[in-house]
């Protein structure tokens, strides 16, 4: 369970990038979180990893008290966290297979064991066939899978997926919400930041919504699809964004 | 078995990050074998010039010549009275004397005394010069001796120019003439300066191409880093642990440590059997210990220069590089 109580993130420039922030989400729930560019989404995926520190509230992350965690558990957090990124962060000079299994030679995992996972890990996204390639001659959809992958492959409890779509062809989103989808029925919590209303519509997931730091509305899923943004603030993240 | 794994792909690592710029990682190379190969080479000359020392008997010997007795004054000697002088001079300042002897015996780092009288002085000045010598038709031992007895006194090896200027003086208090005591003072302090001055130079040498070594490890490391940044950035969001992160670059100029030691050892062999021991040669009676002598030593220590340099330059600039 992640659990946040008041908690305030302020940069050491002063940019007040969260504040007074309450949020629950429970064990192998899926999220979308959205809002503008700028309003402090990747600054909360990086409280979840403990890449940046609440500068006041208390935050949970199962059984680590992210408010006051010590340096050294950072590692053990990070292992029980799978994180993905917009601009994917593979090594180009290794192939699908090492890339994954870097992830698994980094926590000192068995050679057999890595034997073992890795192929299971991609196909389970669907890139069995690719394990040879190199990421940078893969396209866009198929190098988010890998990172998909790489992030799976420790078997953490927690996905967060910081925009995973945002240099993807809007084709090739669709297969990724859907693995992600997948991975979620894996008893997987999953936290996806994203400006794809379409996929955050068609999927009627619980949608947090910031802006300015604040959240301004948490709507969980409903039987019902979740009713539409207004149209002017989707121009504007657009806009923004790119 | 976990850790053997982590072992095995951080020593890869580490090998291959000295390749991955080669240029920095020849250049701490070098500057650490400058480093050792100084630093030994003065170390071994210093060694060579101690063990000469000891070696060399006149350093740890001093002389003390007696003056013919005035003719005048025998009769006086042997004669009734003259209770001052008697007291003045207990100790014979002209023949040999037991009391004298062990009187000399008795100080503090003597450990032997020697009497050899006119005629055995002599004997063996004949000896060194030969019986044919020209002075044999000027000079006889019993009837004009132009040489002096005296008291050859032997110190103990670990004697030093303060107690030998302290056997000096209780010798000259007996009431022997100053000049009449010759000892090697001035060759020893020479010595002791060339030795120090030495050590000194050696000293320096090591300091200044340690840091040197050390700064260009630093940034050695520092290049890996950044040229590594991502890859860094990478590994601890999937949870590597500080000491994981840094093990490549730790490993690597240990590495390069243990192979400019190793070079530095061969070099060290090559300088000390052939152009130290041939220049020394030539200065005759000094004597060269073998370089065996020297093998596990100089592998310590370079050994432990070299990974104290690249542990210590490594981990400094992570430390500062990175906040992991
Ligand atoms: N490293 C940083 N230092 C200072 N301010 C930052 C830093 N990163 C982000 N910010 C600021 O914090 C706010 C939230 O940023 P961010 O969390 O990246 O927003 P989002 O991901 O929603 O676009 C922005 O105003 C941004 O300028
Ligand atoms: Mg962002």
């Amino acid at each position: 369970m992640i659990e946040l109580k008041n908690v305030s993130m302020i940069y050491p420039n002063g940019n007040a990038a969260l504040r007074n922030i309450d949020l629950t989400i429970e064990d192998n729930e899926f999220v979308f979180v959205v809002g503008q560019s700028g309003a402090g989404k990747t600054t909360l995926t990086k409280l979840l990893i403990a890449e940046e520190r609440v500068s006041d509230g208390e935050m949970y992350i199962n059984d680590f008290r992210m408010h006051r965690l010590r340096r050294y558990k950072i590692p053990k957090l990070r292992r029980s966290i799978g994180m993905v990124f917009q601009d994917f962060r593979l090594f180009d000079n290794k192939t699908v297979y090492e890339n994954v299994a870097f992830a698994m030679r980094v926590v000192g995992a068995r050679p057999s064991e890595i034997k073992k996972r890795v192929p299971h890990v991609l196909s389970l996204v669907g890139l069995a066939h690719r394990a040879k390639s190199y990421p940078d001659k893969m396209s866009g959809g198929e190098r988010q899978r890998i990172a998909i992958a790489r992030a799976l492959v420790n078997n953490p409890d927690i996905i967060i997926a910081d925009e995973p779509t945002g240099n993807i062809d809007p084709e090739m989103s669709k297969a990724i919400f859907e693995l992600l989808m997948r991975i979620n029925k894996m008893d997987k919590t999953i936290i996806v930041v994203t400006h794809d209303h379409n996929m955050v519509n068609y999927y009627n997931k619980r949608v947090i919504k910031i802006e300015n730091g604040h959240i301004v509305s948490d709507t969980p899923a409903k039987a019902a699809p979740a009713p539409a943004e207004p149209e002017h603030a989707d121009k504007e993240e657009e806009g923004a964004e790119q | 078995m976990k850790l053997i794994n982590t072992f095995f792909f951080h020593i890869g690592q580490g090998i291959k990050g000295i390749f991955r710029n080669p240029i920095m990682s020849t250049a701490s190379l070098l500057v650490l074998v400058c480093c050792m190969v100084v630093t030994g080479t003065f170390a071994l000359i210093i060694d060579n010039i101690n063990k000469n020392f000891e070696a060399l008997d006149d350093v740890n010997k001093m002389i003390v010549w007696l003056d013919d007795a005035p003719e005048a004054e025998e009769g006086e000697e042997s004669g009734e009275s003259a209770e001052e002088s008697k007291e003045e001079n207990e100790y014979n300042l002209h023949e040999y004397d037991k009391k004298t002897e062990d009187a000399i015996k008795a100080l503090e780092h003597v450990v032997d005394v020697v009497f050899m009288s006119k005629q055995e002085a002599f004997e063996e000045f004949k000896q060194s010069e030969g019986s044919d010598a020209e002075f044999l038709d000027w000079f006889d031992a019993e009837e004009n001796n132009p040489l002096r007895a005296s008291y050859r006194i032997t110190f103990a090896s670990d004697t030093d120019t303060e107690n030998i200027r302290y056997i000096k003086k209780a010798i000259a208090e007996m009431g022997f003439n100053e000049e009449n005591i010759d000892e090697n003072i001035d060759l020893y302090d020479n010595l002791i300066n060339v030795k120090g001055a030495l050590t000194t130079i050696a000293l320096w040498l090591l300091a200044v191409l340690f840091v040197i070594s050390l700064f260009i490890i630093m940034n050695s490391t520092r290049l890996g880093l950044h040229s590594r940044r991502e890859e860094i950035q990478i590994m601890r969001y999937v949870g590597a642990t500080n000491s994981f992160v840094r093990a490549p670059f730790v490993i690597e100029g240990v590495v390069i440590g243990l192979v400019s030691a190793a070079i530095a050892l061969g070099i060290e062999y090559y300088l000390y059997t052939q152009v130290i021991s041939g220049v020394i040669r030539q200065y005759e009676a000094i004597v060269i210990a073998p370089f065996t002598d020297y093998l596990l030593v100089l592998s310590i220590a370079f050994a432990f220069i070299g990974v104290f340099a690249g542990l210590f330059g490594s981990v400094i600039s992570i430390r500062k590089y990175l906040k992991v």
